[in-house]
Parts: structure tokens; C-alpha cells; sequence
């Protein structure tokens, strides 16, 4: 009999990026590294297991703006250029290595991946969702939603239409993406604050996740530490913390799996490493060099010194990290039992794009771990927080604590020096989308049309990705114009709804470029 | 795909084709040559190549016919056309344009023409450009452009995007935000923002208007500060809160990071001016916060309840859910730290930490003459009114007996905590008071203890 539960969660989330207003933009790259490293590598893991038999449990949130970005027929269209040029790419790699044994080698495992990954969304036509919505149905993969735009609801607390907007807007796409109804969320960024669990409620939502010193932190202290949900004082919804333990052995940078000598270092890529007369047609069409995905080199150390890559070394050790993980999570499990009167669960959260892209070897050691966890051990069995929820509906009730899981634990990475003056027009245009809302309920359908699209501006603005890259300062010039572009453009509608004058060719425009959420009902903030 | 086609095709768009498919040396062929190449090199290179021209002709072909209005062509000699240009926001050369470059307007037409009009690219040249001649080299930036997509990328290039059966053109697009106008520096609606940051700051934000600061004393040696007011479980009437922190702020400033003075309490921000009369001028109030608690809550009571997961919530069927231990009278938490109140009957075993005894006015007044506690400093720390002082008492009442006996406190029942200890708070006002608290035991024995109080302040 199993002691224990262990809940691996995914969070999926990229940012709605799409400019077809440039038939190449570097920021799309999100994207498509995403899907060539980390989505498809997923859901071939899922189909061989499936096809193997291995029973596996895995939630995953597929947030909102990641839904509308895979269904968008302009994006799909250029990510199948995209893998046709790796393919192309890497058949050319087969030729320049000749005579080299190991680059030879390591050619042909990157020409038969990313051929396998063709054919994986050729096979899809294109339509990863439903590849999704497959292991859905076969109740292998929780799918659970998130903000409609990952907005950061405790910094949105003043204006409670705007965060019943992003939760309601998450809901409607779930449904008409995934043909059901979420009962669970990733609160983006796991940012909670009381009274938020309410909004969830009155949606169907029964269950989200926390970071841990959510969970500690509530309010009467939780009998069973965060290796038990609690549910929220007032709605019942169940909250889950982060357990600590899983999270340092794969997100820690020192001591975690990922840094591992025997995988493979991100920072060698071809993209930057081949001359640029053979390399050029796969960068930037300016000639800046980037990532393409290629990378034949393993992390061995610290130094600048790297050795070549074997991907049959790596498999072997993401296999022995796997058992050490699931090894570990035994020992947990079994020590947690000992001390509480039912069987704890251990809720491992981790972003997505880790295994895979930051990761690459990431998603054989999932698959490796599902294999472990179903054959070698009888201690702990993986589940889906809505199953332990049916299987246990006693729990302790509290008021769970204001928390997020950025640095620090709280709201500072969201409102810092560089970024606390987007709020002031974030809540400004929050608060005039409700006005305009109730204003114009009933109206004429040009005005209707006016009114969704500045619902999709005010949503779009709202993405704490923006925040979040300011602080982290990656690509902050980016972040901050599409902050500004979107208030602008909101603002712009503001002023015409005013005066009365619409132009409605500019409209269209609009539409045509911020096309998230084709079905939105600008109501939801009335 | 015939000779014929080929030949339909410009110099330029052959060269570009040449080089594609590899055939060497093809700059300085001439036209008919390099027909000849790229069939000789279409046999060798099987299907597909095949299809990759029949790709590229179709588009060709497309491309002239959906063109409007065609460019002059030349059909002699070296007459410098200007290329059409391309708005200089569009950083991005489109790739792969070489195949949609403009045909004659009617494909078909007999080639003869020893030179074709330059092609419109969309590449970011923007001089005037010499034509190549049929022995000339062709132009090396072109071609290196060319040279840069991958075939895969020619074959497949973004569709004509429509919205609502109107085509839009991507320049259409790029220069959307142009005439918008920038961010306002602010909206002068009054507001003032305060936000909770983490359990040690607070984050405030206004937005007050120059007519709103000037009628408020900002030109009559007004001060602005910015208060802190501590509103727990008060509905605040400008004085009646708990404590007040005031900070100075200068006039330029549109925010603040507060410090919070204690932990678990409601906040609320005034900004004001403060006039040389002591009179205080205020802006506006915020809504009360409250910052996120730091560490675990010092309050340790399970309550369990039953919410079976294919049943809705109560919240949402209305229908009430099933207490397990540990029920509360009314089924509800109470806050984090309540303020002090009359008898704690049915609560909890552990009161709220101490911290909520504050200095100042509460809801039970107690010595006279006693008014709001705000102590108002310049900035360099100087007191300006005359300082306050108030003094205040709690009464907390504790003791210990047999977990099993049944506690009465003034007649009402206590509950016990597992060791067997209870603690009980009282309000502490000026006056006499005296609680009766009263033990039985399991076999019926019953002990008794008063204790009195006695208060006075002056």
C-alpha cells in the first residue's frame, strides 16, 4: 500500500508574442525553442509511456495567452518553417562532419530528434493542443489553467473586476480550447492573497497552487505542515504548497541535476560558434548571431573548457538522477508518514521550459522518473491534486497567507525601482475599463468591437512577464514597450468611445495584431 | 516546368535561382546559360529541386499577377530605376522575396527582354540602382541576402494576413503606434495608492493635481508628509486610529516605500500638508492594507471540515458543509489579530500576541483628556507639537488546572488547552472589576478563586 503522494505540476506559460507585422522576430523564438525543446519532447516521453503501458500522472498548466499562441494559425505556419530549416539545418551538419566520429555522431542524434519532432507536428497537422487534450482524455495529464494574461492579481487587488477579468477570460479559453471546464489553477506566479480564493470558487475552481511559506505561514498554522492542502477559510478551495525539498534538487544551480558535467551546456550553440557564411540563413536575417539549438558540447565543469557532448552519457545519468530523485522522495515520504496520521503528498512544482530548453536532457529524466516511480518502488505513487482531493476530502481549514513565489517570497520582483511605475496606468486603465464596461453594455456593434478590443489591450498590458523581465533584465526594452504600446493603444480607444469618433480602420489594425482571445466579452468587467 | 517558363523568368531571378540550386559560377553566365544550368542541374538533382522551382515559378507568376500597378519597365539598356523603398522603421528585410519579385504584368509574354525591371525586394538598399547588363555580374549585396534564407524558409513564407475580409499589409501594421501619444506623466484623478509590497514594506502611489495641492496650502508654507495610520478594525474618521507614523516627503516625489511598524495590522495612507499652525490640510486617504504575515501564525487550532470533491462548493450551492473537530459558534476564523474586545467567550484557547495593546485611543477610552497620539516632526527629526503622552493598561488573567476539569470564567464556560492551562483578556479601563473563576472536577469537587481589580489614572 502506497504512503505517500507525489504531484508533479508543470507550469507552461510564454508570453503572447506575435508580430506578423515582421516575418521574422527574435522575441517569437520563445516560442518555437519552446515547442522543438520542451513541448514536443513532453508529449513524445507521454506517448511512449502510454504506448509502454507505464501508468503516469502529471498536472500541467497550459496558461491562456501559450493556448491562443499554439491555435494561431500565423504562428503555427512559421514554426513549420522553422523546423524545416532545422531539419535542413541539421542534414547540412551531417555533411560538414563527415570524417569527425563523435561530431559525426552527434550529428545524427540532432537530424533524427529534430526529424522525430517534424513528424510529431506534422502528425498533429500543426495542432499541438490537441496532442494535449489527448492525454487529457486518457486522464494521464491534469490540465489545469492560469491568469488570462499571467497577471499579478495581488498587485491588481484594488480593481476586483480586473481579477475576476483574468480568471474568468482563463476559464472561457480553457473550455473552448480543451472542450472542459479547469478545476484547478496555477495562480500566476503563484502570487495569493486573500480573498482572491473567492473569485476561484465562484468559477468552478477548486484547487491552486502555492509556494511554501504559503502554506506555513496560514493562518491558524497547519497541522500537517505543507505536505497537506488546506482548504481557504470562506471558500473551501484547496490550496497546495510547494514542497521545498523537490524544488532544490532540480532548480538549484550549484547542487541540482541540471548542472551536471555529462549534460549539455547550453551556452556552445552553432549559432554562435560556426563561421557566418555557413551559419547566416539560420540566425538573424540582420546578422546577429542566436541560438538555433544545435549544441554539441556538455557543461564538464566550470571552467570555459568543454568537452564534446554525448547524449548516451547523459540519458545514463538523467537515469541515475531519476532514481536518486525518486530515491530520496521515498526516504521523504516514508519519514512524513511516520509522523502524520494519513499519507502525505509532496507537490513538486517546476516551470515547464525548464526540462528541455534550460535543461535538455529534462524530459528523458520525467519520462525515466515515471518508469522508476511505476516499477521500482512501492513507497509513493505520482497523482493529480484533483485525485487526492477525491480520495481525501477532510482538511484543515485556514486563511492561507499572502505569498508569491518570486524572490523573497512576496511582491518585491513585481514592484521594484524598474518597474513600479507601470502600476499607476495599469490600475488607471483597469478602472476605466470597468467605467467604459457598465457604460456601454448595451451598445452598437462597432462600439461592442471597441469596447473586446480594449478589453484584449488592458489584458495584454496586465502580463507580469513584463514586470518580471524588466527586474530580471533580459530583454527590458521589449517588455517595456509592449507595457506602453498596449496603455497607449487602450488609451487611444478610451478617448475615441469620448468623443465619439471611432476610426475604424485603425481598429482593425488592431485587431488584426492583438488577436488574443477572439471570443472575448468585454462584459466580464462590468 | 519548360524551358519556356524559365525563360519567362529575369536574369536577376535566374541568378538568384543558380545560386540556390549550386550551379558554379554563375554570375557570369548569360541568360540562356544559365537556363541551360538549371535544367542540367534540375536532371541531377531529381524532385526535389523540381519542386522547388515549380514553387518558386508559381509564385513568380502570382506575384505579377496580383500587382496593381507595375513598375516602369525598361526593355532597354542602363537606365537607373529607383527600387522601391521600404519604410525605414522595418529594420527586417522580408526573406525569401526573391520569389515574389514583380513579373511582367501578364506572364506568358514572350521574354525577349535583355532587361528586366529591377525587382521589388524589400530589402533595405535605398539608392537608385544600376540595371545589370546580360555579361555584367549581378549585384553582390542582393545576392548575398539571397543567400542568407535557407530553402526551407523560401518554402514556406507568411500568408496574406486578412481581418474581417480586409487584407492587411504587414507595413500596415508596423507603424501602428505612431501618432499615439506618450504615457501621461499622470492622470490628476487624486487617488492614493498604498499596496503592500512583503511583510516589512508598504508600497504608496498618488496621483494629486497641482489645483488640489495648491488650495491645500502648498504655497502657504504647507509641508506635505505622508501618514501612516493604523486603522485595525476602526472606521476611520480622520483621528480615531491607533497609532500614526508620519514621513516627510518632497514635492516631487508620486511614491513612497513605507516601512510597517508592527505585524498583522490594517494600514492606511494620508498625505496632507501640514501649515506653520499646526493644522493639517489633508489630500485623500488610501484603503486600508494589510501586509503579508512574515513568519507562522502564533494561533494553533485545527478545524476540519468535509468538501467532497464531485459535490460543489457552499460557497457556490449554498448548501452548508460538514464540520469536523474543533467547530467554531459560527463556523468562521477569526482575524488574524483582533483587537481587544469584551470577554473572549467560545474563541480559541490562545489570545493574539500582546501586540495589538497599543498606545492610543480604542474603542474604550480611559483617562481623560486623552486625544489622538500623532507626533508630528520636521525633517531633521525636531518635534514640533508639544509631545503627548498616553498610558495604557491590559489585563490578562492565566492560570492552570487539570485538563479534565470543566473551567467556568464569570459563569460562562472556558475551554481548556491540552495541558490543561487557559488565558483570558480583559478591556482595562479606569474602575473596579472582579472575575469569579470556578473549577469541577470529574467527581463533582469544586474549587473556586475571585480576583479583583482595581484601576485609576491621573
Amino acid at each position: 500500500m502506497h504512503k505517500g503522494y507525489l504531484a508533479l505540476v508543470l507550469h507552461a506559460h510564454l508570453p503572447f508574442v506575435r508580430h506578423p507585422e515582421y516575418s521574422d522576430f527574435l522575441e517569437e523564438d520563445w516560442l518555437y525553442e519552446a515547442i522543438t525543446e520542451t513541448y514536443i519532447p513532453l508529449l513524445l516521453g507521454f506517448e511512449r509511456l502510454r504506448n509502454d503501458g507505464v501508468p503516469f500522472k502529471i498536472t500541467m498548466s497550459i496558461t491562456p495567452p501559450l493556448l491562443c499562441m499554439l491555435a494561431d494559425p500565423v504562428l503555427q505556419l512559421r514554426y513549420t518553417r522553422r523546423i524545416e530549416t532545422l531539419v535542413e539545418l541539421a542534414e547540412k551538419e551531417l555533411v560538414r562532419t563527415q570524417g569527425d566520429g563523435h561530431m559525426q555522431y552527434l550529428a545524427r542524434h540532432y537530424h533524427q530528434q529534430f526529424t522525430e519532432i517534424r513528424d510529431y507536428w506534422r502528425f498533429w497537422d500543426g495542432q499541438l493542443i490537441n496532442a494535449f487534450r489527448k492525454f487529457m482524455q486518457t486522464g494521464d495529464l491534469d490540465i489545469i489553467t492560469c491568469g488570462a494574461t499571467h497577471g499579478y492579481l495581488p498587485l491588481m487587488r484594488k480593481h476586483p473586476e480586473a481579477v475576476n477579468a483574468q480568471i474568468a477570460v482563463a476559464v472561457e479559453t480553457h473550455q473552448r480550447y480543451l472542450g472542459a471546464s479547469p478545476t484547478g489553477i496555477w495562480l500566476p506566479e503563484c502570487g495569493y492573497f486573500p480573498g482572491v480564493d473567492q473569485v476561484l470558487a465562484r468559477h468552478g475552481i477548486r484547487y491552486f497552487v502555492m509556494d511554501a511559506h504559503g502554506l506555513l505561514f496560514s493562518h491558524p498554522r497547519p497541522r500537517y505542515g505543507n505536505h497537506a492542502p488546506i482548504f481557504a477559510a470562506g471558500s473551501g478551495v484547496a490550496a497546495f504548497g510547494r514542497d521545498i525539498e523537490t524544488s532544490v534538487q532540480v532548480w538549484s544551480k550549484e547542487s541540482g541535476y541540471p548542472g551536471d558535467p555529462m549534460y549539455r551546456e547550453f551556452y556552445r550553440d552553432i549559432g554562435y560558434d560556426l563561421p557566418f557564411d555557413y551559419i547566416g540563413p539560420y540566425v538573424q536575417p540582420d546578422g546577429k548571431r542566436k541560438n538555433v539549438g544545435i549544441k554539441y558540447h556538455r557543461i564538464t565543469g566550470k571552467s570555459d573548457q568543454k568537452e564534446l557532448y554525448d547524449p548516451y552519457w547523459a540519458r545514463e545519468r538523467a537515469a541515475m538522477h531519476a532514481g536518486n530523485f525518486m530515491f530520496n522522495r521515498e526516504r521523504q515520504i516514508e519519514f512524513l508518514r511516520s509522523q502524520m496520521d494519513r499519507p502525505p503528498i509532496v507537490l513538486a512544482p517546476y516551470d515547464a521550459e525548464l526540462f528541455g530548453h534550460w535543461w535538455y536532457e529534462g524530459p528523458w529524466w520525467i519520462e525515466l522518473l515515471c518508469r522508476k516511480v511505476a516499477y521500482d518502488q512501492h513507497s509513493f505513487r505520482l497523482t493529480h491534486m484533483r485525485e487526492y482531493l477525491t480520495m481525501h476530502p477532510e482538511q484543515q481549514v485556514a486563511v492561507p497567507a499572502e505569498s508569491s513565489w518570486g524572490a523573497s517570497g512576496y511582491h518585491e520582483y513585481w514592484l521594484s525601482d524598474v518597474n513600479a511605475w507601470i502600476y499607476p496606468h495599469l490600475h488607471k486603465a483597469a478602472e476605466r475599463m470597468t467605467e467604459v464596461a457598465r457604460r456601454f453594455y448595451h451598445t452598437d456593434y462597432l462600439r461592442e468591437r471597441v469596447c473586446n478590443q480594449m478589453a484584449r489591450e488592458l489584458l495584454l498590458a496586465q502580463a507580469s512577464d513584463w514586470a518580471f523581465i524588466m527586474k530580471s533584465g533580459t530583454m527590458v526594452e521589449y517588455a517595456e514597450r509592449r507595457t506602453v504600446n498596449h496603455i497607449r493603444r487602450f488609451t487611444k480607444f478610451y478617448n475615441e468611445l469620448n468623443s465619439g469618433h471611432i476610426d475604424e480602420n485603425w481598429l482593425t489594425r488592431v485587431e488584426a495584431l492583438d488577436n488574443i482571445f477572439p471570443f472575448i466579452n468585454f462584459r466580464v468587467y462590468a | 516546368m519548360t524551358p519556356q517558363e524559365l525563360d519567362n523568368m529575369r536574369r536577376s531571378e535566374l541568378l538568384t535561382l543558380a545560386k540556390k540550386i549550386g550551379v558554379k559560377g554563375f554570375s557570369r553566365l548569360t541568360k540562356s546559360e544559365l537556363i541551360q544550368n538549371v535544367l542540367e542541374a534540375v536532371e541531377k538533382g531529381g524532385d526535389v529541386f523540381k519542386k522547388e522551382l515549380k514553387k518558386i515559378l508559381r509564385q513568380t507568376a502570382l506575384a505579377g499577377e496580383d500587382r496593381a500597378a507595375p513598375e516602369a519597365e525598361d526593355k532597354a539598356g542602363d537606365k537607373p530605376v529607383v527600387k522601391q523603398t521600404v519604410p525605414p522603421t522595418a529594420a527586417r528585410p522580408k526573406r525569401g522575396t526573391g520569389a515574389q519579385a514583380k513579373a511582367k504584368a501578364g506572364t506568358g509574354e514572350a521574354a525577349e527582354t535583355p532587361e528586366p525591371a529591377p525587382q521589388a525586394k524589400g530589402t533595405v538598399t535605398l539608392h537608385p540602382r544600376k540595371e545589370p547588363t546580360a555579361n555584367e555580374p549581378a549585384d553582390e549585396p542582393d545576392a548575398e541576402a539571397q543567400a542568407r534564407t535557407s530553402i526551407a524558409a523560401m518554402r514556406y513564407q507568411d500568408p496574406p494576413l486578412y481581418q474581417r475580409g480586409l487584407l492587411v499589409l504587414p507595413e500596415q501594421l508596423r507603424d501602428i503606434d505612431s501618432n499615439l501619444p506618450d504615457l501621461p506623466i499622470g492622470y490628476g484623478d487624486g487617488s492614493i495608492h498604498l499596496m503592500p509590497r512583503d511583510p516589512k514594506w508598504l508600497f504608496c502611489y498618488w496621483d494629486v493635481s497641482e489645483e488640489k495641492r495648491a488650495s491645500s496650502g502648498k504655497y502657504q508654507y504647507g509641508k506635505l508628509y505622508l501618514r501612516l495610520h493604523d486603522v485595525t478594525h476602526v472606521v476611520f474618521n480622520g483621528t480615531n486610529s491607533w497609532s500614526v507614523h508620519q514621513f516627510a516627503l518632497n514635492e516631487e516625489a508620486r511614491w513612497w516605500y513605507i516601512p510597517v511598524p508592527s505585524e498583522g495590522r490594517h494600514f492606511m495612507a494620508e498625505l496632507g500638508y501640514r501649515m506653520p499652525d499646526g493644522t493639517w490640510n489633508s489630500l485623500g486617504t488610501s484603503d486600508a492594507v494589510v501586509p503579508p504575515p512574515g513568519t507562522q501564525s502564533p494561533w494553533v487550532h485545527d478545524v476540519f471540515v468535509s468538501l467532497p470533491f464531485d459535490e460543489p462548493l457552499p460557497v457556490v450551492s449554498g448548501v452548508q458543509a460538514t464540520w469536523l473537530e474543533g467547530t467554531l459558534p459560527e463556523g468562521r476564523i477569526p482575524d488574524r489579530h483582533e483587537a481587544p474586545q469584551p470577554p473572549l467567550w467560545g474563541s480559541p484557547v490562545n489570545p493574539p500576541s500582546l501586540a495589538p495593546f497599543h498606545f492610543g485611543v480604542g474603542a474604550n477610552p480611559t483617562s481623560p483628556g486623552v486625544s489622538s497620539f500623532v507626533q508630528i516632526r520636521n525633517e531633521k527629526n525636531e518635534l514640533l507639537t508639544e509631545f503627548p503622552l498616553t498610558v495604557n493598561a491590559a489585563l490578562r488573567v492565566f492560570g492552570a488546572t487539570s485538563p479534565e476539569v470543566v473551567l467556568e470564567i464569570d459563569g460562562k464556560p472556558h475551554d481548556l488547552a491540552s495541558d490543561g492551562t487557559f488565558t483570558v483578556a480583559f478591556p482595562f479601563p479606569d474602575g473596579s472589576q472582579a472575575h469569579r473563576v470556578v473549577a469541577r472536577g470529574t467527581d463533582g469537587t469544586e474549587k473556586t478563586v475571585q480576583i479583583s481589580f482595581h484601576r485609576t489614572a491621573h
